[in-house]
């Protein structure tokens, strides 16, 4: 195939309590991004594009949601309601495979193939993190 | 200063973010000049565990497949040396020849890519085996690519799917040169440049590896061509179907070359003349 390329590490940002201090989201999204880049060979390529996706997260949400900082804040991943949750994740995982793959070419010569490239490998990504997702919070309404 | 002391503290975490996308900005920058990716690369102790580790348990669902290789692999070779026992007591070779000017360290791939745009390799050879960076990476039906950095025990190699390697080829049966190249669509297709318009060539005619580096031996094979173009009297898109299947690569070659110094010393000599 060669061109599906998934990568379900970022659910480390979708399942990183809201309540916790940016700071440590922000360290640990770049030291585990520089710890996947360090497998792959690909610079700082994951860390960069983790980074972004960390920072983001809060106010896609906010724009998603209609909720206020204070409302978020109170709130978990298991409490958020299912349409609002997905489409986060979904923009979430295309904006970072977009960046991955775009920092990775390093280039927009083959735009057509980066964007098909995105599309297919975010969708396998999807279905694995939803997946995974569902672990989490069965595991949590047991517990 | 207490405005400027409360606007850093306000806006923290944006600071911490464009600082961090700054240093990771850095190190992408740093592995595209590929001579000084120094840092954040395989070969290091961490990750060279940590690859070996899982390969080697992913090494038992692909045993039948290995088996496979090795075996077309000893044929390969056992018709080599049958060949040179021919050629041997046929003629008198001269004493010079014998020793060979190239010999080869078995290392096994313990982290393989051939889906991006520019492909590293990882290899369970290091330093310890006098492996240097810059020496030749193939197959007996292939071409992988060129060794990077070294560590005591892995090696990184330049796959020949990357858009930074150049490899010197020629036509197996007129002896024009080229040079391969990668353009990123097909891991399974390379792409020859610079073939002069003089060469004849045909769909389905061999590409072999040039003798013109000191990288890599003379005559590998490399693929075949599939498809080409001519267009104002030079040949455009040549298409190679490589031999080697690079989503399946598990034992490789690293190939020392015993005459490179005594070769470039001379050929800075000559130049200098």
């Amino acid at each position: 195939m060669g061109y599906i390329d998934p990568y379900v590490y970022i659910i480390f940002v979708f399942v990183f309590p809201f309540n916790k201090d940016k700071t440590g989201l922000l360290v640990g999204s770049f030291i585990l991004g520089l710890f996947i880049d360090l497998l792959t060979n690909d610079g700082g390529i994951h860390a960069f594009s983790l980074v972004f996706i960390a920072y983001i997260r809060f106010f896609l949400l906010r724009l998603l949601s209609g909720k206020s900082t204070f409302e978020i804040e109170e709130s978990t991943i298991h409490t958020l309601r299912f349409p609002i949750l997905f489409m986060w994740i979904v923009i979430l995982t295309i904006i970072h495979h977009f960046l991955v793959f775009t920092l990775e070419q390093f280039s927009f010569t083959h735009f057509g193939h980066l964007i098909f490239k995105t599309v297919v490998s975010t969708l396998l990504s999807m279905v694995l993190i939803i997946f995974g997702l569902q672990l989490f919070m069965t595991k949590k309404s047991h517990a | 200063m207490l405005q400027l002391i409360k606007f850093f503290t306000n806006n923290r975490s944006g600071i911490l973010f464009v600082f961090l996308e700054l240093v990771a900005f850095g190190f992408i920058i740093n592995s595209h000049s590929y001579h000084h990716s120094k840092y954040l690369n395989t070969a290091n102790a961490i990750s060279g565990t940590i690859l070996k580790k899982s390969q080697n348990i992913q090494d038992y669902f692909t045993l039948s497949s290995q088996n496979k290789e090795l075996i077309r692999e000893n044929e390969f070779l056992k018709n080599q040396l049958e060949k040179k026992i021919n050629e041997s007591t046929n003629k008198t070779a001269s004493p010079i020849d014998n020793i060979s000017k190239y010999n080869f360290v078995a290392a096994k791939i313990i982290s393989n890519s051939y889906y991006k745009r520019n492909n590293i390799l990882t290899i369970d050879k290091g330093s310890k085996d006098s492996i240097k960076p810059n020496m030749g990476v193939i197959l007996s039906n292939g071409i992988i690519g060129i060794t990077l950095n070294t560590s005591t025990h892995f090696t990184t190699v330049l796959s020949l799917l990357n858009s930074q390697t150049r490899i010197n080829a020629k036509m197996k049966k007129s002896h024009h040169f080229g040079s391969l190249e990668w353009n990123g669509n097909d891991f399974s297709h390379v792409q020859l440049f610079d073939l002069p318009i003089q060469a004849k060539i045909q769909k389905g005619d061999t590409i072999i590896s040039g003798g013109k580096s000191l990288i890599f031996p003379e005559g590998i094979p490399i693929g075949i061509i599939e498809s080409y173009s001519v267009r104002d009297k030079a040949y455009q898109n040549i298409n190679i179907k490589l031999f080697a299947d690079f989503s399946a690569l598990n034992y490789v070659y690293v190939v020392k070359n015993r005459r490179s110094a005594e070769q470039i010393q001379l050929e800075q000599e000559s130049n200098n003349e």
